[in-house]
């Protein structure tokens, strides 16, 4: 795995998949449809890669899963933020924001 | 609850790895049908949909390992940044890795040397054949006093076999071998067996060698005496030892590791028949019956209370047609597994021993704590940084932890090095210091460590990194990110309260344990002047076998330095006299006192003063006549406001088969103590006439001088007549001093965790202190251009070390006045409240509180206003 490609798509994606469930409890499959419509396809990924995203999250204690039954009345596993996923979210978007902004007055300033 | 949540999410996550890797495979199928479902739905066929379906996954074995490791590799990973983290940090402060783990490998030293000791007696279970269903056997008459058991009734009881499936008997003697006291225990035939110990050479005692009594002359050395008195020296095996003018024939060596069953490992075994002809003490009290300590092993699936009640319902049975002291209605069952068994109760009684070796610890820890807390302040730059950059709190108090933890490491290796060296040190002080005449008398345990004190020291060690690292990780943590990132870091976090607690705690426990030091050391030093109701000084009692008395009785009266040789059936400081029911007929109490046979002049030579009437004539006590002299309490106990003299008392026996005897009060004399030093000296006691050339077994001599020079005297003149050394000869004051060693031990124990607490405060305050004036410099600054004197100034200082330490050592006093009451309800000689060691022990911590303050006061007078301003 290259190092800072995917670091920086770990990253991102990770933010993505927090900021999807801010809306409520999803499972995997729910995530990569909601990815699709909301970017409207403008994002290029394998959906498989949401999966690590999930674990990584679940293993900081940002969300939190439980199994339940989807809308086809099948076993499946949903996942919750949780309240400090949701601190995590907000810090992550500030970040992001600074992130943004100085990258433009940098890029503007040429 | 979150601070738990933060620290265990990663634990769990490897915990339930399993779990979670059949979970995700499910998760991943479902997926893939979902999207087949989907594909299908749009018009797709089936293959297509499919083929699709992957593509849009990606690879399916990677993702899904990927995913897999995400969850755990993050914990072990993250473990493993800190670990690296933290040793990079440690390498960068050395002085202080060293000197946590130096404080916190004292407090786990003097916790691990407290629990080896515990461990050793009260926890090992003895290496024999299943220890736990082992249980000894205790006789209780109907007042509830324990009675030993008689041989005839511990053959009735293993014929009728009520409860236990096999049992022993046995006797402990103590006899002397070339001036050296050796231990032995006289045990019934099948002890070996019945314990599974094999021997380490030759052969142990078996039932045939315990079959008549008076025969089986032999001897099993333990296998640690084997090595002490013989050197290991395997061709002793089949030689004659001799012991008390018999011989034995030395036939094996019991296995290594086997100590027998009790606090104190013997170094002889000899078949029970040989009691009587190895015990003098039997031969002068006419009991020639050994007093008998039983085991048994539980009949399986019996519980020791339906035991007790079989055993109990078979005793009063067996006992009911004796007279009423004899008869025995109760039976209770002591566990037998260990060495010592303490029952909850009891193990509640000891544990502010305990509790006092963990406040050092406690204290320690606190110290620690305080550093800890200082250096995350030194740290605000690092740590708020961290924080704006978006790491969560809870991993940053994780990262902490890990540093705690890590250094919480060496601290248990040095704590348990500590405990080694404590206890080494310890033994051969207590040899040292015990008085010569009973170091021989001394055996201890093994302390060697186990399994259990490993577990311990790593817990202890776990616990109090939690306990030091904890607090400040969180408190220095909460920055806030705002004022971090603007540069405004010293405003964020002001841990004062915290660190005042700390402060505050360590006064209080050092001012607990000193004044109780204190306490306890006055204690001991009023008990050092007991009354004890005689003269102790310039008194010898010699204890010499039966057949060298006289030899021994004429040497002594020919002593120039010998003023006066009595005799007495039981001697000063040896234990309780033998209780007998006295009755004072016919119209008068009864009281259970104390009774003794003493010679006429005992009394003078004793100095006990007579208090109405006269003691015995010489030919009184020739002749044995039914004479009683009693003591004050006796008297007031049987004829309250009357005069006794003349009266008759009945004296019911001590002994099996004999009926009550009538005596003639013909004196009173003063109250002695009648049993161990520190006894109370009003329990009644009678005594009647025996004569200087009788047989009683000790022979009391009073010294023309109370020098040292006496007592060598008599001893050369004794040791000619007995080459062998089986005469025991020992001054009164010996025997008191042996008696208060205990006490003595507990003050010293007492002292040095006091002086240990105290350092560790002292330094505590100091480091605080110091740490708060680099803190205010800049304030003192200010103060000092406003124009303070360098005085004031060190007031300031000292005024915030003063205050606190105030507070603390009233509430140190407050839980010693609890922890004295605790103590004074168990030992007499402490009272309640001991104005004079409260006050000095609370003197000398405010005076450490001022020592320590005193350093960084005049740090802080020293400020440099200009320099202290610009920075």
């Amino acid at each position: 795995m290259s190092d800072a490609k995917t670091d920086l798509l770990q990253g991102t994606l990770d933010l993505i998949v927090l900021r999807l469930l801010r809306s409520g409890p999803a499972n995997g499959w729910d995530i990569t449809q909601s990815i699709q419509v909301v970017s409207k396809g403008a994002l290029e990924i394998n959906y498989g890669s949401v999966y690590p995203a999930l674990r990584r999250l679940e293993a900081r204690g940002f969300v939190k899963a439980e199994w339940g039954t989807s809308d086809n009345n099948r076993r499946a596993r949903y996942y919750e933020l949780t309240a400090a996923g949701r601190k995590q979210l907000a810090a992550e978007r500030d970040a992001w924001e600074r992130f943004a902004t100085a990258l433009g007055l940098i890029l503007d300033a040429g | 609850m979150r601070i738990w949540r933060m620290l265990t999410v990663p634990l769990r996550s490897l915990v339930r790895r399993r779990a979670t890797d059949d979970e995700l495979d499910e998760e991943i199928r479902y997926h893939l049908e979902r999207d087949v479902e989907r594909r299908m739905a749009g018009g797709e066929s089936e293959t297509e949909a499919r083929r699709a379906a992957r593509r849009d996954f990606g690879n399916v074995t990677a993702l899904t390992e990927e995913a897999r490791s995400a969850s755990r590799m993050d914990a072990i990973e993250q473990l493993m940044q800190d670990t690296r983290f933290a040793v990079r940090s440690f390498r960068r402060a050395p002085r202080f890795a060293l000197t946590v783990v130096l404080t916190i490998g004292l407090g786990l030293g003097l916790v691990t040397s407290a629990f080896t000791i515990f461990d050793a007696y009260v926890l090992r279970l003895f290496d024999v054949r299943d220890p736990r269903s082992l249980f000894e056997m205790r006789l209780h008459d109907q007042w509830g006093r324990e009675r030993y058991m008689r041989w005839n009734e511990y053959r009735a009881l293993a014929r009728a076999n009520p409860a236990f499936s096999e049992s022993f008997a046995s006797v402990w003697i103590i006899a002397r071998r070339d001036g050296e006291p050796v231990m032995l225990q006289a045990v019934t035939g099948g002890f070996f067996r019945m314990l599974g110990v094999g021997p380490a050479l030759g052969r142990l005692i078996q039932p045939d060698d315990a079959a008549t009594p008076g025969g089986g002359a032999i001897l099993v050395l333990s296998h640690r005496a084997w090595l002490a008195r013989f050197g290991g020296d395997s061709s002793i095996v089949g030689t004659a030892l001799t012991i008390r003018d018999r011989s034995y024939q030395i036939v094996g060596v019991a296995r290594e590791g086997f100590d027998g069953l009790g606090d104190t490992p013997p170094d002889f075994w000899v078949p029970i028949t040989m009691a009587a002809a190895l015990d003098d003490r039997a031969a002068g009290s006419g009991a020639d019956d050994p007093m008998l300590k039983v085991v048994g092993r539980l009949v399986p699936g019996m519980t020791p209370a339906g035991a007790a009640r079989a055993l109990s319902a078979w005793a009063s049975a067996a006992t009911a047609d004796r007279p009423e002291p004899e008869r025995a209605p109760t039976v209770t069952l002591e566990p037998r597994a260990t060495a010592l068994y303490m029952s909850p109760a009891t193990m509640l009684e000891v544990s502010p021993l305990f509790v006092a070796f963990a406040l050092v610890l406690v204290i320690a820890c606190a110290n620690v704590a305080n550093m800890m807390l200082a250096r995350g302040m030194a740290r605000q730059r690092e740590l708020g940084i961290r924080l704006a950059l978006g790491a969560a709190r809870g991993r940053l108090v994780r990262q902490l932890m890990t540093e705690a933890l890590l250094l919480a490491v060496p601290a248990a290796f040095v704590g348990y090095a500590l405990s080694r060296l404590a206890l080494d040190v310890a033994v051969t002080l207590m040899f040292a210091t015990v008085p010569a005449t009973f170091s021989s008398y001394l055996r201890v345990l093994p302390l060697g460590p186990d399994i259990r004190l490993f577990a311990f020291v790593v817990a202890c060690a776990v616990v109090a990194a939690v306990v030091f690292g904890l607090a400040p990780a969180l408190q220095t943590t909460r920055t806030n990110v705002v004022g971090a990132t603007r540069g405004e870091f010293s405003t964020a976090i002001r841990p004062t309260r915290l660190r005042n607690a700390l402060v505050l705690g360590q006064v209080t426990f050092c001012a607990l344990l000193l004044i109780t030091g204190t306490v306890l050391l006055r204690g001991a030093q009023r008990l050092q002047s007991l009354d004890v109701g005689f003269r102790t000084a310039g008194v010898v009692q010699v204890h010499a076998p039966q057949a060298l008395r006289s030899r021994v009785l004429e040497r002594l009266q020919s002593d120039p330095v010998v003023r006066a040789v009595e005799t007495s059936s039981h001697g000063a400081f040896d234990g309780r006299f033998p209780q007998r029911v006295v009755t004072g007929a016919p119209n008068a109490g009864s009281a259970t006192a104390g009774s003794v046979r003493v010679s006429p002049g005992y009394f003078a030579a004793l100095g006990i003063p007579v208090r109405r009437g006269r003691t015995f004539s010489a030919e009184e006590a020739r002749s044995e006549e039914r004479l009683a002299v009693v003591s004050e309490a006796t008297a007031e106990r049987l004829w309250p406001g009357r005069d006794p003299i003349g009266a008759t008392i009945t004296l019911s026996s001590a002994y099996v088969g004999q009926t009550g005897q009538r005596a003639r009060v013909i004196g009173v004399v003063g109250n002695v103590v009648a049993g161990f030093y520190g006894e109370r000296m009003d329990h009644p006691t009678v005594y009647e006439p025996g004569s200087v050339e009788s047989n009683l077994p000790t022979l009391v001599v009073a010294t023309r001088s109370e020098g040292p020079s006496s007592l060598v005297s008599i001893q050369r003149r004794l040791s000619s007549i007995d080459p062998s050394g089986s005469i025991e000869i020992r001054t009164l004051d010996e025997s008191v001093a042996v008696q208060l060693y205990p006490f003595r031990a507990a003050h010293w124990v007492a002292s040095a965790l006091g002086a240990i607490a105290l350092l560790l405060t002292i330094t505590g305050i100091y480091g605080v202190l110091s740490f708060v004036v680099a803190l205010r410099e800049k304030e003192i600054g200010i103060r000092c251009a406003l124009g303070a004197t360098s005085r004031a100034i060190i007031e300031l200082v000292v005024r915030q070390s003063i205050r606190l330490a105030a507070i603390g050592v009233v509430v140190g006093a407050l839980l010693a006045l609890g922890a004295s009451r605790f103590i004074s309800s168990h030992l007499t000689m402490i009272p309640a409240f001991d104005a004079v060691a409260f006050g000095s022990g609370m003197v000398i911590v405010l005076a450490a509180a001022l020592a320590a303050a005193f350093g960084p006061a005049r740090r802080a007078a020293s400020v440099e206003v200009v320099e202290s301003l610009r920075n």
